[in-house]
């Protein structure tokens, strides 16, 4: 699971209001390299621009937070999201970074959902929908 | 991307069909083909009116609109390349493939270098086999990072898998429709806290009423994602014959609140002229790209024939994109 599902995965059981992120408990994590060719920088930081004026910022600096990652600048000014260096290393979180096996937890209700493998568990019980 | 490229690269994923099929969640292997789209010619007969979407003597020469009848062999390829076709896949388009079994479909719009995709579905043991497809196609530097992809080009930068399920509400008997499900949706603060209004039963009391004043956009659907967090969402949906009448529509309508740009799924043939209504009564655009044939292999026990032709159309919801910059993530409901 990477950083760009964390930051729009929500707790939509009929508990929780959804409207704070998950808080990630990492068992085990894997950081890709970042691609060495740059000829794929444009595609790559022209993604993470057109994503930058949805991400939810806090949820991304606590999610990377707690997979160990310290890099990003607590707000992000319109200077900096036009700065090829910080949108290289956006990228590089939101893309690179993999939550293999781990645990996030609603911070409201304390329901948890298990990571394996790299894929996050968000099925509800049929009571939980009610 | 050429059709046989595409064909052959979805070809050798490793995992094609489901090991051990489970019928309450009617898997069944779509056809490799299924994701290419071969365009036979066009005979008088396979010309729809555009405004009914049904064959109109009457007006099918003033607005004709081609529908391609699709042989049931040629399939998942020819999807992705009409959704390629209209901007719906490709470069700066994100997908969510809802209800992915393996992944076949989603994988298809991984190929032709989609953005980002995400998978989603209900049942592990599929989501294994779609893991060892994604890593299959990973390891062979076809998706996975901005360098990979077909001819080198710049391939799928993300291809990520979440288990959630869609709920499934039983509709009540005729004329009075199902309530819809559960508590008012409470997510991120946007939600219809009106009264529910009922599933949709399958008769002529459609409730004519703009979608965002339904419950249709309530997030209470299973799927912990918010609303139009992606382009375009693709689905192949349960066809309720597993006890679980309605379920098609409940998938629809969930994709059509994930999206942003369009949505692709099949339905019977035979719900056609219910569907149109539906969508319209929503004030959604629909048009039904393909028509196709599923030939469901004799994999059940209760299965008596060898193989059966199921009568399916692809149809394709879409909406006016406003000329916004592409949001990702947070859902604005009013723009519905």
């Amino acid at each position: 699971m990477r950083l760009l599902t964390h930051n729009v995965l929500r707790n939509n059981s009929a508990t929780s209001t959804g409207a704070k992120a998950l808080k990630i408990t990492p068992i085990e994590v894997r950081v890709d390299e970042p691609n060495p060719d740059s000829s794929t920088h444009e595609r790559e930081t022209t993604f993470v621009k057109s994503l930058l004026p949805s991400l939810d910022w806090e949820t991304l600096l606590s999610g990377a937070k707690a997979l160990g990652l310290d890099s990003l600048p607590p707000v992000v000014t319109p200077e900096l999201a036009e700065d090829e260096g910080f949108l290289r290393a956006l990228y590089h979180v939101l893309m690179d970074v993999h939550l293999v096996n781990g645990m996030l937890t609603c911070e409201e209700t304390g329901r948890e959902f298990p990571v394996s493998d790299g894929i996050v568990n968000m099925m509800l019980e049929e009571s939980e929908c009610r | 991307m050429k059709l046989k490229h595409l064909e052959s690269h979805l070809s050798s994923l490793p995992n094609r069909v489901f090991a051990n099929p489970k019928i309450e969640l009617e898997q069944y292997p779509t056809s490799v083909h299924l994701v290419s789209l071969e365009r036979p010619r066009l005979r008088p007969q396979h010309v729809l009116c555009s405004k009914c979407l049904r064959q109109c003597s009457k007006c099918s020469f003033r607005n004709p609109q081609p529908i391609v009848q699709l042989h049931h062999n040629s399939q998942t390829s020819s999807i992705v390349l009409t959704a390629l076709s209209k901007h719906d896949a490709g470069p700066g388009i994100s997908v969510l493939d809802l209800g992915c079994g393996v992944g076949m479909l989603g994988l298809g719009f991984a190929l032709v270098n989609s953005d980002a995709v995400f998978l989603v579905d209900c049942d592990h043991d599929a989501l294994a086999l779609a893991k060892e497809n994604v890593d299959y196609l990973i390891e062979e530097e076809l998706v996975g990072t901005s360098c990979s992809g077909v001819e080198g080009d710049g391939g799928c930068m993300s291809v990520e898998i979440i288990a959630a399920k869609v709920k499934y509400v039983r509709p009540k008997g005729a004329g009075g429709g199902g309530r819809g499900g559960g508590k008012s949706g409470r997510g991120r603060g946007r939600s219809q806290k009106c009264g529910r209004t009922s599933i949709l039963p399958k008769s002529e009391s459609i409730v004519e009423a703009p979608l965002s004043s339904q419950m249709s956009l309530n997030i209470d659907d299973g799927i912990p994602l918010p609303s139009k967090v992606v382009d375009t969402v693709i689905t192949n949906p349960p066809f309720g014959t597993k006890n679980n009448e309605g379920i098609d529509v409940q998938f629809l309508r969930t994709a059509i609140r994930l999206a942003r740009r369009a949505v692709y799924s099949f339905h019977k043939t035979s719900t056609r002229p219910y569907l149109i209504k539906l969508l319209g009564s929503w004030g959604l655009n629909v048009e039904v790209v393909a028509e196709m044939k599923f030939d469901i292999q004799n994999m059940y026990r209760f299965h008596k024939q060898k193989v059966k032709d199921v009568d399916v159309d692809l149809i394709r919801v879409f909406w006016k994109v406003d000329g916004d910059a592409k949001r990702f993530g947070t859902g604005d409901e009013e723009k519905h």
